[in-house]
């Protein structure tokens, strides 16, 4: 599949005042000598068969095209200051292209069926399997999630999200933590900001869990479209028995919501409720599931084990 | 002439018309007309020219493009030329081609608004094809709507309501309801009006449209002043908020409902409704999604079909858009609502008495940089608000000097000076609220709440024990605000100051000549109340119970029917009357809190009184079997008596293990009372049935082993509270062996092992002493800890009377006397209260107030309890006042009473002899002063006291004046013999 470049990145490029004019637009590195015997170096092994393993087409070459209309086949070597290093096999040897961001039109990967399956897995909500497939194409990309138009990058928030469903909280920060950078829609940041603080929360890192929570709620404000970070500051407090700052947490997106059904806010209510109880006051209690009643807001439905931050497409 | 093939005109007209159904209108075969008359058409001329000898169905088909693509001008032209032209041609006159045409040019004309036309092509379409026809919903409704726009609204009315009847159930019939509706509002008919919209609401009709007429009638009940039916409306309907179109309408509505339903005392409903009004930015992004998803439908719509029935959904969902559009450009435009309706939205939470969401949203509007300064000035001072009426005086009190940091020439400082004053008092900061309140009454002397600040600075004042200032503070309110809201309560507290110095005569003399003046007012229970207390405190018992009598007759069901049944119990105590007093305790319940177990305690004190065990068992144990959920505080103390009670029906044996219980259940229990009785009645029982070999598996062999044994299992299972009480216990044991020193080294090792938090009060008190007396400053901290974490608790005393006692020692004569009017407010009848009388006389002395100390003494001369030392002492404190003022003979009198009548208090005994025989002396009665020394120096009892030494010195300087003078009289007489 061909992935135009984003059209957002910088115009600058260091390529260009670098290399002689008869070598083009780009500057390239032929390694005539050392390259010539193909024992000597071989070439790479994208582009040997792989039997028995269903992502071995994620492997092969990839296929730049550059702002000239020219197109090489070949693999990344490395990413690194803005240049993509791309290793293109040549008779026996290889030529080993150094591409500045600006200067590539788009980047064609091999594997759609596989990302196609991929969506198709996500859609069936089979989370192991998505897991495994979109692990295989993250690594196909993420090196050139720089230059890839933002969906791309986006794309891969599902695989946080398949962490995050199963329960495995340090593959979901650390990936969340992966994406983070690349991610330019609003939604998807929130959705990964919010699975690095339920994580962290689940895991018990209390101390991160608290500072991610009031980062949080700083950010997002008074009309948040979450609870989320409310709540998990008010768990906190009632965790270590302090039900007042547990309450006042909870109340906060309580009073705030309006009409508007923002998530976890039910649990928001759960929580006042418990701790006005631990704090005696049965009236505020009442006050307050008499409220949720009215307002009519149920439970969701959370994994067994933690909270489920529900994602919007 | 020719004629065109009809299917060909028919599905001409359908293709671009996509009609479906309506088709039907045009099934007839068209005739083409040959001749146009072109001097009769009003359009312009190129265009009559390109129609010139244009055939009736190329006229039509012309008609019909220019409807299609929404042209009525030029279809409404196109239309009379075709009747100007071809009116008179058989196939113009043909029902099948006035059938097809006359809805079309009705709505034609009715979109140009050329209303009356359409009520002409309407008319002539019904009148001759009448009810049969398929076009008649169509025609009906628009017929109403040109009748509506001619003024015709009657027959408008009327129109809908056929439209209604003759095809219930269908969007045209929904439709019409509405419009008549309108119709309705413009005649002012709202009651009908309202009825069918909420007819129409209950209705099985379409969602949206149901919605709809909800919202117009929420919106006409709002305009036309019926606010408490719009808010009805508002409150009873499940609004689709996240998805109905006309968001910013309901949101208005429910800002003007909700500010209606605050502004008429609901709060709580006001919340409700001013949970569907989001901030302005939120509004607009929900409104702009309406918006698109209208468009878009419209869009569809428009794909779908162009028809004249089509067109008039199309048009009413034109209008829908339109108006969210209209809304949506304004609500830009206007001002940002958030900040005065979050105002709002908090004063509805602090209305409602729920504080702490009020506070959050005041300190969100008042955090809000973007929000107007007036706006965020208001909210801090409801943040305040909000603090405060949660008793949170700390926090009231650190956002209302915010407050005065950020706007110190607000017109708000006085009133937030006056929170400050508040939180201070709420504090139990008297004195800093009374400086407070100084400096506002002196600062804006004329400001609308000076009267108010006059009576709370004397009520500080009050609540700070200075009774005489407050009762001047009192005077001034009813002096300067004759017309005052609070001048019965000035006047009743004035009088109460009075009650607290125990002048119950003065007291009475007020409360009886307010009970005149307040007979309406919200007050006079309160007064009656006061008064009956008046009249307990006096003695007065018979005229206490028929004022508490009097009171309970009459306010049966007021704040104060609890207390007054308590004190009805304690007035016939007073009496005698005892089963009478334990009737009127048990009508206290539960509901009553802390008074509840002071009943049922008063009644055990009645139970036991009476010597009637069984009933004191079965009393406590009533109480002590209530469910656990229920309020008993005092459990360890209520199973202590009934052990005690047991012991004394002499089944020791049943006693005991309630004891053991009590240790072991309570004995680490920091809030629970009567530990140490119980460690003291364990053991003495736990002797007696050892001695009588009763095998019951409590009793321990050895006492006091026991108690070292159970301190350290105490210790070692880190249970703090009890091993202190252990040792307290084992302290007391030693000291009454006259083992002081041991005792005091048990002390010191609780103030080592043992952290201020895991002390009880008994033990904070106990410890305090003994490091008071031992001149250690920890002291305080544990007196200071006592009062701060034991608020409720009689051992308190203790606190005010070492802290007292250690000012005196420093000198600071009236920090002692505050504590000490402490004691006498809130602790009066604790031991102490005889040693906290005589310091306070001892401290009136030193600050030289002999006749007030004098005064003192002799009410403590009264109290029988005070009987022994006390009184002894006191009698001292007379003679050393009465020498104060010059009375010297008097002063040897009541010497000479303690040492006559006290023998049991051998320092008294000395120091009265020897200060007797130095007035004797200073009076120049040395043989009386020297008889009054040897008497003493000659009792063996007083030899060991200090005093004697002090007596010898002055025997022997006094016998060797009398000898001197015994000689120097002899001389003289033998002169007298010689002359």
């Amino acid at each position: 599949m061909t992935i135009p470049k984003s059209r957002n990145e910088s115009a600058s490029s260091r390529c260009g005042a670098v290399i002689p004019s008869y070598l083009g637009w780009c500057r390239f590195v032929l390694l005539p000598v050392l390259f010539l015997v193909g024992t000597t170096l071989p070439k790479t092994s994208a582009q040997e068969p792989h039997s028995g393993d269903p992502f071995a087409e994620l492997r092969n070459p990839i296929t730049v095209t550059d702002v000239m209309g020219r197109v090489l086949t070949g693999s990344v070597l490395r990413v690194a200051h803005r240049v993509v290093h791309l290793r293109v096999p040549v008779g026996v040897g290889e030529v080993i292209y150094e591409l500045g961001f600006d200067a590539i039109e788009s980047v064609n990967f091999p594997g759609a069926e596989i990302r196609q399956h991929a969506e198709d897995l996500h859609r069936d909500e089979r989370w192991p399997e998505v897991i495994s497939v979109l692990r295989a194409l993250l690594k196909q990309r993420r090196e050139l999630f720089p230059i890839l138009p933002r969906e791309e990058p986006s794309f891969f928030v599902r695989l946080v999200e398949a962490y995050h469903l199963t329960g495995a909280a340090v593959e979901a920060i650390a990936h969340a933590r992966l994406l983070l950078p690349y991610l330019k829609l609003a939604r998807d940041r929130r959705y990964l900001e919010d699975v690095i603080l339920v994580a962290h929360y689940e895991l018990n890192l209390i101390q991160e869990a608290r500072q991610l929570a009031t980062v949080w709620t700083v950010a997002r404000g008074r009309y948040s479209s979450s609870a989320l970070g409310w709540l998990i500051l008010a768990k906190l407090a009632l965790n270590e028995g302090e039900a007042e700052p547990a309450l006042v947490n909870c109340l906060y997106p309580i009073v705030f919501s309006g009409h508007l059904r923002v998530p976890f806010l039910f649990d928001c209510y759960d929580v006042a409720i418990k701790a006005s109880r631990t704090l005696g006051e049965e009236q505020r209690a009442r006050i307050l599931e008499e409220e949720l009643a009215f307002r009519a807001i149920y439970a969701p439905e959370h994994r067994e084990d933690g909270l489920t931050i529900p994602r919007t497409e | 002439m020719k004629f065109t093939d009809a299917s060909t005109v028919r599905s001409s007209i359908d293709s671009r018309m996509n009609m479906g159904a309506p088709s039907s209108y045009f099934k007839w075969v068209l005739p083409v007309v040959a001749l146009f008359s072109v001097s009769s058409l009003p359009a312009p001329e190129p265009l009559l020219d390109s129609l010139a000898g244009i055939t009736l169905s190329a006229f039509l088909d012309r008609a019909v493009e220019a409807f299609v693509v929404g042209d009525f001008l030029l279809a409404d032209e196109l239309f009379d030329q075709l009747e100007v032209r071809f009116g008179s041609e058989p196939e113009f006159q043909d029902d099948e081609f006035q059938r097809a045409t006359l809805p079309v040019r009705g709505y034609v004309a009715l979109a140009n608004g050329s209303s009356r036309a359409a009520v002409d092509h309407f008319e002539r379409f019904l009148e001759k094809f009448g009810p049969a026809s398929r076009q008649r919903r169509f025609v009906l409704f628009s017929l109403a709507q040109a009748y509506a726009e001619i003024g015709k609204r009657e027959r408008a009315l009327q129109t809908y309501q056929s439209v209604e009847a003759e095809y219930p159930g269908s969007g045209e019939a929904a439709m019409a309801l509405l419009r008549r509706c309108e119709i309705q509002f413009e005649l002012n008919r709202f009651d009908e009006a309202f009825r069918d919209l909420n007819l129409f609401y209950e209705s099985e009709a379409a969602f949206s449209l149901r919605l709809q007429a909800r919202l117009r009638a929420l919106r006409a009940a709002l305009d036309s002043g019926r606010k408490g039916l719009g808010a009805e409306i508002l409150l009873q309907t499940e609004w689709p908020f996240s998805s109905m179109p006309e968001v910013a309408v309901l949101a208005f509505a429910a800002l003007e409902a909700g500010d209606f339903l605050l502004d008429t005392g609901e709060p709580a409903k006001a919340i409700r409704a001013y949970r569907y009004v989001p901030e302005k930015h939120t509004l607009v992004a929900l409104q702009e999604r309406r918006l698109a998803g209208l468009r878009s439908s419209l869009n569809r719509r428009q794909e779908r079909g162009s028809d004249a029935p089509a067109r008039v959904w199309m048009q009413h969902y034109q209008g829908i858009a339109a108006a969210v559009e209209s809304q949506l450009d304004s609500l830009k435009e206007a001002e940002d609502y958030t900040p005065a309706f979050l105002l709002r939205f908090g004063q509805a939470f602090l209305l409602a008495e729920r504080y702490r969401e009020a506070a959050i949203v005041f300190q969100s509007l008042a955090e809000d940089r973007d929000a107007p300064l007036r706006m965020r000035r208001e909210s801090h001072y409801r943040w305040v608000l909000s603090f405060q009426a949660r008793d949170r005086w700390d926090e009231a009190l650190l956002i209302a000097r915010d407050y005065l940091n950020a706007y110190p020439d607000s017109e708000l400082a006085p009133s937030v000076l006056f929170l400050i004053a508040k939180a201070y008092q709420g504090q139990d900061r008297y004195e800093d609220a009374v400086e407070v309140l100084d400096s506002l009454i002196v600062d804006f002397p004329g400001h609308r709440w000076v009267a108010q600040w006059i009576f709370t600075r004397g009520f500080c004042r009050l609540l700070n024990g200075e009774y005489a200032v407050a009762r001047g503070d009192f005077s001034e309110y009813t002096t300067r605000f004759s017309e005052g809201l609070l001048r019965v309560n000035a006047q009743l507290w004035h009088s109460l100051t009075y009650f607290y110095e125990r002048d119950y005569d003065s007291a009475l003399y007020g409360i009886n000549a307010l009970l005149g003046e307040a007979e309406s007012h919200h007050l006079l229970p309160e007064i009656k109340y006061r008064r009956a207390s008046v009249l307990y405190a006096r003695r007065e018992y018979e005229a206490a119970l028929r004022a508490i009598d009097d009171f309970l007759s009459s306010y049966e069901e007021t704040h104060r029917a609890a207390e007054a049944r308590v004190l009805r119990g304690d007035i016939l105590m007073g009496q005698g009357e005892l089963m009478g007093a334990a009737v009127a305790f048990s009508q206290v319940t539960p509901e009553a809190g802390p008074l509840y177990p002071y009943a049922v305690f008063q009644t055990g004190k009645i139970h036991r009184a009476r010597e009637d065990y069984p009933r004191m068992v079965a009393h406590f144990n009533a109480y002590v079997t209530r469910a656990a959920a229920e309020y008993r505080p005092r459990l360890s103390e209520a199973l202590y008596w009934i052990g005690w009670a047991h012991d004394q029906m002499g089944r020791g044996h049943e006693a005991l293990p309630i004891f053991a219980r009590v240790l072991r259940e309570f004995g680490n229990d920091r809030s629970a009372t009567e530990i140490l009785l119980t460690l003291r009645a364990f053991g003495k029982l736990s002797a007696r049935l050892e001695n009588r070999s009763v095998g019951a598996p409590e009793v321990v062999e050895d006492f006091e082993d026991w108690l070292q044994a159970e301190r350290s299992r105490a210790m070692h299972s880190a249970r703090l509270t009890y091993y202190s009480r252990l040792s307290l216990y084992l302290a007391d044991t030693y000291r009454k062996g006259g083992r002081d020193h041991v005792a005091d080294l048990l002390i010191l090792e609780i103030v080592e092992t043992v952290p201020l938090r895991d002390l009880d009060a008994a033990g904070l008190g106990k410890v305090g002493q003994v490091l008071a007396g031992l001149g250690f400053p920890s002291a305080e901290e544990h007196f200071e800890t006592l009062l701060s974490e034991f608020p409720a608790s009689s051992e308190r005393a203790v606190a005010f009377y070492g802290l007292a006692r250690i000012h005196f020692q420093d000198g600071e004569y009236p920090e002692a006397l505050g504590f000490l009017e402490r004691f006498g407010g809130e602790t009066p009848t604790h031991v102490l209260a005889a040693d906290a009388a005589i310091l306070e006389g001892e401290i009136l002395l030193r600050t030289g107030r002999p006749e007030s100390a004098i005064e003192n003494m002799e009410e403590l001369l009264r109290i029988k309890s005070a009987r022994g030392r006390p009184h002894a002492r006191a009698l001292t404190l007379i003679a050393q006042a009465r020498i104060q003022l010059g009375e010297l003979e008097k002063a040897i009198a009541y010497y000479q009473r303690v040492y006559s009548l006290y023998q049991a208090y051998p320092d008294l005994v000395a120091l009265s002899y020897v200060e007797s025989a130095l007035i004797f002396e200073e009076l120049g009665d040395l043989e009386a002063a020297l008889s009054t020394l040897v008497e003493m120096l000659g009792r063996a009892d007083l030899k060991a006291q200090d005093d004697a030494v002090r007596a010898l010195a002055a025997r022997d300087r006094l016998a060797a004046r009398v000898d001197a003078l015994k000689r120097m009289n002899s001389a003289s007489s033998q002169e007298e013999i010689v002359r």
